[in-house]
């Protein structure tokens, strides 16, 4: 079942083009002794360019730990990550991917656009300055114009999700992760901001790699869908989804994505 | 007419702005039920001087203390000018060391290790113990009364400062990790505001503790300020002009708490409970 989806592993001096992020037999175990945890099992997975990519899985499997290995903010036990050819580290420090988290994340000190600025204003700013985006084209994009003097605490949950993607576009990376960023929200505003992520996902070009617990978000947003089981931790199965190009919020209701979902469903459980 | 309106009007405006500073929800009805509670108990202690017939020397009530103070008032205030010199440079003092040390146990943990049973250890020598020591070393200057003092606030503000510097939404760090922000940002930008309702909460504390500590410094050894005089009032028997002077020790703590909660709503203009 796992083969046909999976391109094979990108080791070092092989070919990368079109592969946005090499995961090459990741595994992460924490802690040491008896405490030992295996969070990832040997997962193996590459990313296309341009591609929206779904990680999903029971709570517990390993998701979020494998798309903050792809961050730079955890270290692999063993294997590797290679972004657009290089590592993670260099890609960071390069502002070649953003990241987006559950929470928002914002500095509740901050008007929106200085947390929206805040990507320029630390680490060194951004390389290639003149590729970077102006914060105010970056809140329009996430239709929060007129807020930029507002604080966090002002805003609602789903206005303040929308400031943290657009600090994370500010920098026009070429990836974005999430993780599981609308997972707090109500389902109203979790199903308004599916849509205007897959326009911008659209407008923009960018490689998303998205953590989610819901089915139908993964289906709905998504190209792959990438299962992972539980203990062992690994990549158990990838879902092509066959849903047309064009994804309007219509497209929640309809019965192929049902049909998808319960696809999904059937991967999950024998996962 | 116009020119005193327009007099009138320029009072009001940074009165008005000092008043938004405090709660104004409710403040009527807290400020009434507050000062409805302090008559009653006023009345309730003249009541019983009356009843029992205590000698003044004893216990004065309170109409002599009221008259006390304002046959003293310019004793009391000039008394209290030395008292709040040594308060307010304690007080700048004892935060600012804290502060300090609080940045170094959260960047280094062995000098935490090393150093916070230390701290601990003074924390638990009586102050009124340690201030002979320091009137031996220091001499009968100012200068054992700002140490006092100084001691007194460092405690409270070195523990919520430590608190307050790791009190960093994990996310945050983690976010500040992609942006790839090196440790000085980290701490610029993040750890300082995080720290500062802390922080805050500690000089409120530490700014009436302060007082206390100026008036023990003043005990051992001094000729002016308010802890002399609750000293000179006492050996004289003059029971109305030492609660006054109390009340005026108490007074200079409240205003410098109120001084303390004014700024940290200027500082704190974000909701500092909610997690976005």
């Amino acid at each position: 079942m796992r083969a046909t989806a999976v391109a094979p592993a990108t080791g070092q001096g092989q070919e990368t083009a079109g592969v946005a992020i090499g995961i090459d037999n990741v595994a992460v175990t924490f802690g040491g002794g008896a405490g030992k945890i295996r969070a990832i099992d040997n997962a193996t997975l590459d990313v296309r360019e341009g591609e929206f990519l779904t990680l999903i899985g029971h709570s517990g499997c390993g998701k979020s730990t494998l798309l903050r290995v792809v961050a730079d903010i955890i270290d692999p036990t063993e294997g590797s990550v290679s972004i657009l050819g290089g590592s993670p580290a260099a890609a960071r420090k390069a502002r070649l991917f953003s990241m987006v988290f559950q929470q928002s994340v914002l500095l509740p000190w901050a008007t929106v656009l200085d947390n929206v600025r805040l990507p320029f204003r630390v680490g060194g700013g951004v390389r290639g300055g003149a590729d970077a985006m102006d914060p105010m084209e970056a809140l329009r994009l996430v239709q929060l114009e007129g807020f930029e003097k507002a604080l966090p605490s002002e805003l609602s949950g789903g206005m303040r999700q929308r400031v943290s993607i657009a600090r994370a576009l500010v920098t026009r990376p070429r990836i974005l992760l999430m993780d599981e960023p609308f997972g707090a929200l109500d389902e109203l505003v979790r199903d308004a901001l599916n849509v205007e992520l897959l326009r911008i996902w659209k407008q923009s070009g960018m490689t998303i790699v998205f953590v989610t617990h819901s089915l139908h978000e993964a289906v709905f947003l998504s190209q792959r869908v990438v299962v992972m089981s539980r203990r062992p931790s690994r990549i158990a199965d990838i879902l092509e989804v066959e849903l047309p190009e064009e994804r309007g919020l219509e497209l929640k209701d309809a019965p192929e994505l049902g049909r998808q979902v319960a696809r999904l469903r059937a991967m999950l459980d024998a996962g | 007419m116009t020119k005193m309106a327009l007099a009138v009007d320029r009072m009001e405006t940074p009165l008005a702005r000092l008043g938004a500073l405090f709660p104004a929800e409710g403040g009527h009805r807290t400020i009434l039920m507050a000062a409805l509670g302090l008559l009653s108990v006023l009345v309730l202690w003249q009541a019983i001087i009356w009843l029992f017939s205590v000698p003044i020397y004893l216990v004065p009530s309170p109409i002599d203390v009221a008259g006390a103070v304002s046959r003293d008032i310019g004793l009391l205030a000039s008394s209290a000018v030395p008292t709040i010199v040594e308060a307010l440079l304690g007080f700048v003092l004892g935060n600012t060391v804290a502060i300090l040390v609080a940045v170094s146990f959260v960047y280094a943990k062995p000098v935490e290790e090393m150093f916070y049973p230390v701290a601990i250890l003074i924390k638990t020598i009586p102050i009124v113990a340690i201030a002979p020591v320091l009137k031996i070393m220091l001499g009968n200057g100012i200068e054992p009364k700002v140490v006092v003092a100084a001691m007194i606030c460092f405690f409270p503000t070195l523990v919520n400062s430590v608190r307050g510097f790791r009190a960093v939404n994990p996310q945050l760090l983690e976010l500040m990790r992609v942006l790839s922000a090196s440790k000085t940002e980290v701490f610029l930008r993040v750890r300082v505001q995080s720290a500062l309702p802390y922080i805050f909460a500690a000089l409120k504390i530490s700014v009436t503790m302060c007082v206390l500590g100026a008036i023990v410094g003043e005990w051992i050894g001094a000729n002016e300020g308010v802890g002399y005089l609750l000293l000179q009032s006492m050996y004289q028997f003059d029971t109305p002009r030492l609660f006054a002077t109390i009340l005026t020790a108490s007074f200079v703590a409240i205003v410098g708490f109120a001084i303390v909660s004014m700024v940290e709503k200027w500082v704190i203009r974000w909701d500092p409970g909610s997690s976005v």
